[in-house]
């Protein structure tokens, strides 16, 4: 009868040993060395960054003088990347807001600028760091594609999250393409919903504290 | 005769080795050029070659990216051959040309952004390129840092190259000028200035706008290969053509 030979091979488990230990020797050292480019490289990218945020955020909202910075008060909003600007114009006066909301695509996480008007109408947006398929998903980069999305968030004229919403020449723009419009669309529908959801909070605590001040 | 005085006369002179090991890099460094030119001969890394030649800035970026990739990536892997196991030495060689790859991304976007956002998906790509990758395995793995430095070099340079000359006419012809604004320079146009040809008012040639698409990048590097085939062919007749009045002549000179 044979016996099976439990016993391991202990020159094969070194070798394979010595194997992991030299790949991952040579991943660690190009993490250091990725790590040291990073830490040199990460001031330039961040000053390009703001500089392309506050370029879309003047062609979002044209009569903008002002932007200011704020976050969401909702907690599951990572505040890394999603966030608004309060624009007002010379006079002070608020005139609108620029959202950045992150979503996502056929080639992965996209980010998103979306200008909105008093009313919360949309009154443009812009795509911004993207990996879609160029000469496809990419098209939706041309100012031109946004078209679809202007002068919709109203209860009359909805954002189109649908191909069926749009018209046959916005069909045309967005056929080969309809998970990068999936995309925008919910993106555009998210800044929206916590915009709103923003300005209520936002609202309910200015009435809370003139209450305050009149009992006072 | 002792055996160290045989050992002495078969030893290579120390100049005839060098000249030699010269030779060898000039070679290792021109074959990439024109004989083994990636594009144009082996007919590697078409897709990048293809789809970024809409510009010849894009050209220029692509080929100086990838350059240094090639070069950064041959080194490193021809001075750890010895060390890399052989069972994973694939997974190995895409951890260092993907760190490489990833750099020339983090210098371009804060740097050249512009460039970077122009090249987009194209630069991550360079990891699986297959000028990279072949040049590794064929090469790199088996040779020393010099001549795989030499061969990087020469690679490089013919993929920037053919990319170039791609670039030069499909560019030239759809554009009619050459757009430098991802450098901060401005369009060098043929017509001084605009994008089409006016005349009295009428405009008479706005470019030939299919060469700046993809379907124009395949027509282009079509004709290009057709004529690369054609004056190769025209070298190996003349060749032909002269050894064979060579041996008639000799012939006849046996025969006289």
């Amino acid at each position: 009868m044979n016996k099976i030979n439990l016993k391991p091979d202990l020159n094969a488990l070194k070798g394979d040993l010595l194997i992991a230990a030299k790949l991952t020797l040579i991943c660690f050292t190009a993490v250091l060395l990725l790590s040291i480019v990073h830490l040199l490289t990460q001031g330039s990218i961040d000053k390009n960054n703001r500089k392309t945020e506050d370029m879309t955020n003047r062609y979002l909202i044209a009569d903008g003088a002002k932007f200011e910075k704020s976050y969401f008060a909702d907690p599951s909003v990572h505040a890394d990347d999603e966030y608004y600007f309060i624009v007002t114009d010379s006079q002070n006066e608020v005139i609108g807001w620029t959202v950045s909301i992150m979503t996502n695509g056929y080639g992965g996480a996209m980010k998103v600028m979306v200008g909105f008007d008093t009313d919360l109408i949309v009154k443009n947006a812009k795509l911004l760091t993207n990996s879609e398929t160029p000469g496809v998903g990419k098209e939706a980069e041309r100012d031109e594609y946004m078209t679809k999305f202007i002068g919709t968030g109203s209860s009359a004229r909805p954002i189109p999250t649908k191909k069926s919403m749009l018209a046959q020449s916005d069909i045309d723009t967005v056929t080969g393409a309809t998970i990068t419009f999936n995309g925008v669309s919910s993106g555009i529908v998210r800044a929206a919903s916590l915009l709103k959801s923003e300005l209520t909070k936002s609202n309910v605590t200015d009435a809370t504290s003139d209450e305050q001040e009149v009992s006072e | 005769m002792s055996i160290k005085d045989k050992q002495n006369k078969n030893k290579i002179p120390a100049k005839t080795a060098k000249v030699q090991s010269d030779g060898r890099l000039l070679h290792e460094f021109t074959k990439g050029l024109f004989k083994e030119n990636p594009s144009l001969v082996l007919l590697l890394g078409l897709c990048s070659t293809l789809a970024v030649t809409n510009k010849v800035s894009n050209a220029i970026g692509m080929g100086i990216s990838t350059t240094f990739v090639l070069i950064c990536s041959n080194c490193i892997i021809s001075a750890l051959k010895g060390f890399i196991p052989d069972k994973v030495r694939i997974p190995a060689y895409i951890v260092i040309v993907a760190s490489f790859v990833t750099i020339v991304e983090m210098i371009l976007n804060a740097y050249i952004s512009a460039l970077a956002k122009s090249l987009g998906i194209f630069i991550p790509l360079i990891v699986v390129n297959c000028i990279i990758l072949g040049r590794a395995e064929a090469f790199a793995g088996k040779n020393d840092v010099l001549p795989s430095l030499m061969d990087a070099l020469g690679m490089g340079l013919g993929f920037t190259m053919s990319m170039l000359l791609l670039a030069f006419i499909r560019e030239g012809l759809s554009s009619l000028g050459y757009d430098f604004s991802d450098y901060g320079a401005g369009m060098l146009s043929f017509i001084g200035g605009g994008d089409t040809l006016v005349i009295r008012g009428a405009e008479v040639f706005g470019g030939i706008k299919i060469l700046g698409l993809p379907a124009g990048a395949l027509f282009v590097f079509g004709l290009i290969l057709a004529a690369i085939n054609a004056v190769k062919d025209i070298i190996r007749q003349s060749k032909k053509n002269k050894s064979g009045s060579g041996h008639k002549a000799a012939a006849e000179g046996i025969n006289g």
